[in-house]
């Protein structure tokens, strides 16, 4: 007898639809699985044979051979495990059930339990908008499949519920649920007003989430660089719905995917120093993996001590700081991941760290410091905006009491020049000041004669590169719409200019 | 450029890069008469040389081909050489033991004869004590024309100062035309190749050796009527700079330290020894008997001035206090406090603190 049972391979974050087609004939005693199974899948022949008998079923003593169609495509991951038990069972007559329409997806446990799988997101996405509507998922993979609209899902618990299921036995599906009542519950663990001091690094950093700017703190060890950069997050607008979905796509094929199901804060990623280009962009032998960049998604890319990554992982970073996505090549095909992320680095000033501070003493030569520096190129300088020093704490700082800004009063600051940013740019395609390119300079960033003549005597008087100009410009139109001003004016350029480190150049 | 007989047979012997300085030294009898005399040296340079590369320099040196090739590469590069027999020679350097046979100069040779002021310290200065360092030679560069060598730190800062404060300059380097060292200082030596000028007495082609800024140190020392170190270890190339100064018979001038400070310690002993201690640019005005005339203040606006004199008042302080003392928004003070920087009358320290100049 034949069957025909629906599953999903994911290729990149796109799910693509796959046949499973069971053939039970009399012959020698066999079980092949065909159409480029990878180890995973073919690995399921053994869990498939243990579950179907450990859930009160037959596994059929004939030649079994399953072909998983389009046959060209590399199918990944343990999927498949419940199509195939499905696929065999009705194969073999022992499930009559109409399953046309339906999509399974779920490995199994030995005892015939039901396992979550990675992925699921993104494959109901991508089903749905096949026309699929209902889908039986792995019961621990409800939540994430609770937030899609159209889709009738049940999350079981082990084959043989599937069975009852396809039998007419009653199962509710996942309720429904709502990303705003989700997100209110989360909040972050930081907040600004948790940082002593440091006032103006943090009005740096409420400049550069207003207006999109990635942003660079450089100061010694121990003052706060870190913190203040997983404040980040915290200060950015609210995810909207859209956004959170691209977002646990992402994570969901990565596997990162936490309890809740969605990911409904704004990611913060951190990935160490060591990392290499392939962990940073993405990619992989056989499957594509997402890398840091994408997992960083519509978050805070962070990264700690920027010159001590490789050259190669940092240059590859120039591309999507631009372009916003990534596409990955492999001999395999290639693979387009989103990567719209805001980039924080820190550096020290020195290899010790101690540079420019007024009571520890540097051991560096200048020659070590230009090298320390010149191991990050000026292109990805360039893309940094703002450049801002953070001040050596003292105890004093430390331990005084004052009230300190809030994220939440921040972020209300950000989203009204969020708002602005927005109308300007409605037409353009863009939305914060930072993705501004020279045309759009030209036209929305206009200076009188006045901001000229400033910015011409800042360039003299402070050694500025020629290259900080269009970066000055961009963070003053941000100031300035910070202090909701249409037209750029002289205070927006001169505290525009003192975001950037004078010994870089 | 035209050179006399006498300058031209000085240019090639110094060229001849088979000589040591000593050789090209003993064949110009100590200056006595500018012709080199080979014959009188011949013993004492078949000893040295050998006498196959002796019979080679000899034929070398009146070989017109080689003269004229000599010329013109250095004219093809700009270079103009003073010589000990030139007028431009600056009287400075004839007073001591070992001058330089010759200068090669790129820039306003004219500097040559002009009252010089040596500034020098060494590479790993403090940000404070570099805006220090920039700020006096600012000072230093309208009464005097500032000397210095090219490194990083302190003395690359001094050039700067003065170039900024519109004074005249003159870097030394320790090597030749065609290789600066340290390379990223280049841009540095092309300003100042326009404002100023740089000297060696090193041909071209010579590569800065690290031997080379021990000898080079005495040319910035016997220059400058004073010098100052800015910083100094215990050891440093700042210390051999003072102790030529001192043994030139030129005025020392030390900024002092906090003890054992690892970039100040060489202040400090030259204090002790009798070195006259720097605070500010007045300290050396005053020692001279000149009137220091403070550059005319830039008008400023009201912020601005409120700002200045609080960061006046507090030595140095940080953006976020002086907005906390004046009670305005920090933003405001940023903005205010890069105009005032941009007017040269603040510096920017390390990690967001400022000064008063």
């Amino acid at each position: 007898m034949l069957s025909k049972i629906t599953g999903f391979a994911l290729n990149g974050l796109d799910g693509v639809p796959v046949e499973v087609e069971t053939d039970i004939n009399k012959g020698m005693v066999s079980f092949d699985l065909v159409g480029l199974p990878d180890a995973a899948v073919k690995e399921s022949r053994e869990r498939v044979r243990s579950a179907i008998k450990n859930s009160a079923l037959i596994f059929p003593v004939n030649k079994i051979t399953i072909n998983l169609a389009p046959a060209d495509l590399r199918k990944e991951g343990s999927y498949f495990d419940l199509p195939l038990a499905v696929s065999i069972l009705k194969a073999s007559g022992q499930l009559t059930a109409d399953t046309d329409g339906i999509v399974f997806f779920g490995e199994l446990a030995l005892d015939g339990a039901l396992r979550p799988v990675n992925g699921i997101l993104p494959i109901l996405i991508s089903a749905k908008n096949r026309g699929f509507k209902r889908f039986i998922v792995p019961e621990g993979n409800a939540n994430e499949a609770a937030y899609i609209e159209g889709t009738e899902v049940y999350a079981l618990k082990s084959l043989r519920e599937t069975v009852d299921f396809l039998n007419g036995g009653q199962f509710e599906p996942v309720p429904r649920k709502s990303f705003s009542a989700t997100r209110g519950e989360r909040s972050y663990n930081y907040d600004l007003s948790l940082v002593k001091g440091q006032k103006v690094a943090k009005r740096a950093l409420e400049i550069a989430v207003a207006g999109g700017h990635n942003i660079l703190l450089s100061g010694p060890p121990g003052t706060g660089k870190t913190l203040l950069a997983r404040c980040i997050p915290t200060i950015m607008p609210d995810m909207t719905f859209d956004e959170a979905l691209e977002v646990t796509k992402i994570h969901s094929v990565s596997g990162e995917l936490s309890e809740e199901g969605i990911v409904s804060l704004r990611p913060f990623r951190t990935p160490h120093h060591t990392a290499t280009t392939v962990s940073l962009c993405g990619g992989g032998a056989g499957r594509i993996h997402a890398g840091e960049i994408s997992k960083a998604h519509k978050g805070v890319l962070f990264l700690d001590e920027l010159p001590e990554y490789t050259r190669s992982a940092l240059e590859s970073l120039r591309q999507p700081l631009e372009d916003k996505v990534i596409t990955v090549t492999r001999s395999g095909g290639a693979v387009t991941f989103p990567a719209d992320f805001m980039l924080c680095a820190s550096m020290n000033p020195c290899p010790c760290g101690n540079y420019g501070s007024s009571y520890l003493n540097c051991s560096c030569t200048p020659a070590q410091i230009h090298k320390y520096k010149s191991r990050v190129s000026g292109p990805l300088y360039d893309r940094i905006d703002i450049h801002v020093e953070v001040d050596g704490v003292k105890y004093d700082d430390l331990i005084a009491e004052g009230t300190a800004e809030t994220s939440e009063e921040v972020k209300a600051r950000v989203e009204k020049a969020r708002k602005i940013q927005r109308e300007r740019f409605r037409a353009e395609g863009i939305l914060v000041n930072a993705n501004m390119g020279e045309k759009q300079i030209k036209k929305y960033c206009r200076l009188s004669a006045e901001c000229e003549e400033i910015l011409r005597g800042a360039f003299e008087a402070l050694h500025l590169s020629v290259r900080a100009r269009s970066r000055i410009i961009k963070v003053a139109r941000t100031i300035a719409d910070l202090d909701f001003s249409e037209n750029i004016k002289p205070p927006h350029i001169l505290e525009a200019a003192s975001y950037r480190n004078a010994e870089i150049k | 450029m035209n050179y006399t007989k006498e300058e031209t047979d000085v240019i090639v012997l110094s060229s001849l890069n088979e000589l040591s300085y000593n050789l090209k030294r003993a064949l110009l009898s100590d200056f006595e008469s500018t012709a080199p005399d080979f014959a009188a040296n011949e013993n004492l340079l078949i000893k040295t040389l050998s006498r196959g590369v002796y019979n080679k320099v000899k034929a070398k040196f009146s070989d017109v081909n080689y003269r004229r090739e000599v010329l013109a590469s250095l004219e093809a590069k700009k270079i103009v050489c003073v010589t000990y027999f030139s007028e431009y020679y600056p009287e400075n350097l004839k007073t001591i033991d070992a001058p330089p046979v010759i200068l090669y100069c790129k820039g306003d040779v004219s500097l040559l004869k002009t009252e010089c002021f040596s500034i020098v310290g060494s590479r790993a200065t403090p940000a404070k004590k570099l805006a220090d360092c920039a700020e006096i030679a600012g000072g230093l560069s309208k009464a005097f024309t500032v000397v210095s060598g090219i490194a990083d730190g302190a003395d690359a800062r001094a050039l700067q100062g003065a170039l900024d404060a519109g004074g005249k300059v003159i870097s030394v380097l320790a090597g030749g035309f065609d290789k600066i060292y340290p390379a990223f200082n280049a841009n540095l030596v092309e300003k100042i190749y326009c404002k100023g000028l740089v000297i060696t007495e090193y041909p071209p082609e010579v590569p800065t050796k690290s031997y080379h800024f021990h000898i080079r140190n005495r040319i910035i020392a016997a220059l400058g009527t004073g010098t100052l170190v800015v910083s100094a270890g215990r050891k440093s190339g700042a210390l051999i700079t003072a102790s030529y100064a001192y043994e030139f018979g030129r005025d020392l001038f030390a900024i002092p330290d906090y003890p054992d400070s690892p970039s100040g310690a060489g202040c400090n002993f030259l204090i002790k020894k009798g070195a006259a201690l720097v605070e500010n640019i007045l300290d050396i005005f005053d020692f001279y008997g000149l009137d220091f005339k403070a550059s005319e203040k830039k008008p400023m606006t009201d912020a601005e001035l409120s700002v200045y004199e609080a960061v006046k008042q507090s030595g140095e302080d940080s953006a976020a206090r002086i907005a906390d003392r004046l009670d305005k928004p920090l933003y405001e003070v940023l903005a205010v406090l890069t105009m005032l920087e941009m007017k040269k009358l603040i510096v920017r320290l390390g990690g967001n603190m400022f000064k008063a100049v």
